[in-house]
């Protein structure tokens, strides 16, 4: 769609080329900057999204093609236990983040033993089965992971975090092992980024000036049972002293959001099979907050009880073939359910024919408007609609 | 009739591939447990006991492939796509992938830290070859 208002999105054509010429001899024998003891790699995906009964996203029936996301990273191991690496990263969803580059990650690791490593800078966060490769189209079936899980709108919000992770690996002798992953640190997001965009849709105000938390920190365990194939995971997450100051140089009024501790926990739980994966996840968010407009003095809580589930089932028919299907359940107020929810029954199948090109296509069929915007439809919602969705991603 | 069970029992062993790790000389583990080896296939491992870093060799033949389903629970395709996981989300670096058994050996004799995953190999000055069958 052509908004007048909006800057020119960077389309990277060039980009594109770049990848495509690079992934046609990927992994081969030798990797380029071998000799220098670096390694580079990229992906890119595009695709083509629509909404069909309710706008989602600024998306409508007719579709929109700004739907892409690349990255490219370098990583090297100078020497014996270390690890560094950078990758940056840039998506176009519809109206949020419209292609603008960020660092995705940047760190130093040090694998002191199996039982312990630990990475200091910008890392992403362990929560959840798959948070840590919301982006990563190549590393899986569905175009979108799980919305009842992770969510689009909020990526900054739990993607990464600046700080200090300590993880590892426990071998715990006839019962399988265990992964363990902490973390703390804190961040100031991006006042132009696909959040701060969300929270001006809130009503927080017309633009975000600062968004930042004191302390950003969680943990996640993960037992690998003796059971061939299956995983039991939990994740918790705490953003403590989240602040937003935002402004409406309109109205000429300012607010001011400040939440103590925004908490989330997900369970979770993986089997995989030879010719199948099954997942299946829940979480729920405790989130307190509380709002004041100056100069009115007016001043409101905001209270965030929300909950969501998914069980999903990937079949790895072929190597170059595989269909997904799952159901996914959103719920604005888990104490009560029947307030607002979202129920999606979802179907994908992935194409991949070259090892590293892959083609996708998604249909979502969906029950509730939670998550929807009014603005976004003003002449009101439509309980029952649906979301299409195309990609192709190619890496190196 | 003990004739035939051994001879059932010759004709399915001889169906079921062999699997071996191939290590690079310098490895410091003599023969790592085959939970040792899926750790490290799947990325929750990245360094030997003496700190050097594990390079996961794979091979593309069918023969590989069925090694590394049967240790790793994975077949190459998705193995792969679990480390596209890892090294896109800062977890890891990728391993090496090459068309042949026999390049996959090559590779492991010049690269320090090297593991392959094959279903035989013979045994040569550059590499060590651990039974990891289940």
């Amino acid at each position: 769609m052509l908004d007048a208002k909006r800057p020119l999105r960077r389309t990277p054509t060039a980009l594109v080329a770049i990848l495509a010429l690079l992934a046609t001899p990927a992994w081969g024998y030798e990797y380029p900057g071998e000799a220098l003891g670096l390694e580079a790699h990229g992906f890119a995906s595009f695709g083509w999204l629509a909404a069909a009964g309710n706008n989602w996203f600024g998306v409508d029936d007719r579709g929109t093609t700004q739907f892409w996301e690349a990255a490219t990273n370098v990583i090297a191991r100078p020497v014996d236990r270390l690890r560094l690496g950078a990758q940056i990263y840039a998506r176009d969803l519809s109206r949020y983040d419209n292609g603008r580059a960020t660092l995705d990650w940047a760190y130093a690791d040090w694998r002191a033993a199996d039982a312990l490593g630990v990475t200091v800078g910008r890392f992403k966060i362990p929560f959840g089965l798959y948070n840590e490769e919301l982006d990563v189209d190549a590393a899986r079936v569905p175009i979108f992971l799980p919305l009842s899980i992770y969510a689009l709108r909020t990526r900054d919000f739990y993607i990464s975090n600046d700080g200090v992770k300590v993880y590892g690996l426990v071998q715990i002798g006839g019962g399988g092992s265990v992964e363990y992953a902490l973390h703390a640190g804190r961040k100031s997001y991006n006042t132009n980024g696909g959040f701060a965009t969300y929270l001006t849709e809130l009503g927080l105000g017309e633009r975000i000036d600062t968004m930042t938390t004191g302390l950003n920190a969680g943990g996640m365990v993960q037992w690998n049972t003796p059971w061939s194939g299956l995983a039991l995971r939990a994740s918790l997450l705490d953003l403590h002293d989240f602040r937003v100051d935002a402004a409406s140089p309109a109205t000429g009024t300012t607010s001011h959001t400040q939440a103590e501790n925004y908490w989330q926990g997900v369970l979770s739980a993986q089997l995989e099979l030879p010719s199948a994966t099954l997942a299946a996840e829940y979480l729920r968010i405790h989130g307190r907050a509380h709002v004041e407009v100056a100069p009115l003095g007016f001043g409101s809580d905001l209270v965030d009880n929300s909950a969501g589930a998914y069980a999903s089932a990937t079949w790895h028919a072929r190597r170059w073939l595989e269909p997904y299907a799952a159901f996914e359940a959103t719920w604005a107020d888990a104490y009560h359910d029947s307030a607002s929810y979202v129920y999606a029954a979802v179907l994908a199948v992935r194409f991949q024919p070259l090892a590293h090109w892959s083609l996708k296509a998604e249909f979502r069929d969906l029950w509730g408007t939670t998550g929807l915007l009014a603005s976004d439809n003003p002449s009101g919602f439509t309980q029952n609609w649906q979301i299409f969705a195309l990609k192709t991603t190619v890496d190196f | 009739m003990r004739h035939l069970a051994l001879l059932v029992v010759l004709l399915a062993a001889a169906r079921l591939p062999a699997e071996v790790a191939v290590l690079n000389a310098h490895v410091p583990e003599d023969s790592p447990s085959v939970e040792r080896v899926r750790d490290i296939m799947l990325g929750r491992i990245s360094t030997w006991s003496d700190g050097s870093a594990v390079r996961i060799v794979l091979s593309l033949e069918e023969s590989a492939d069925l090694v590394v389903r049967e240790i790793v629970g994975r077949d190459t395709e998705r193995l792969l796509r679990g480390w596209k996981r890892l090294v896109f989300s800062g977890g890891g670096a990728m391993p090496r992938v090459v068309q042949t058994n026999r390049q996959a050996l090559e590779l492991v004799r010049d690269l320090p830290g090297a593991i392959a995953l094959l279903p035989e190999a013979p045994a040569a000055e550059g590499w060590r070859v651990v039974e990891v069958g289940k």
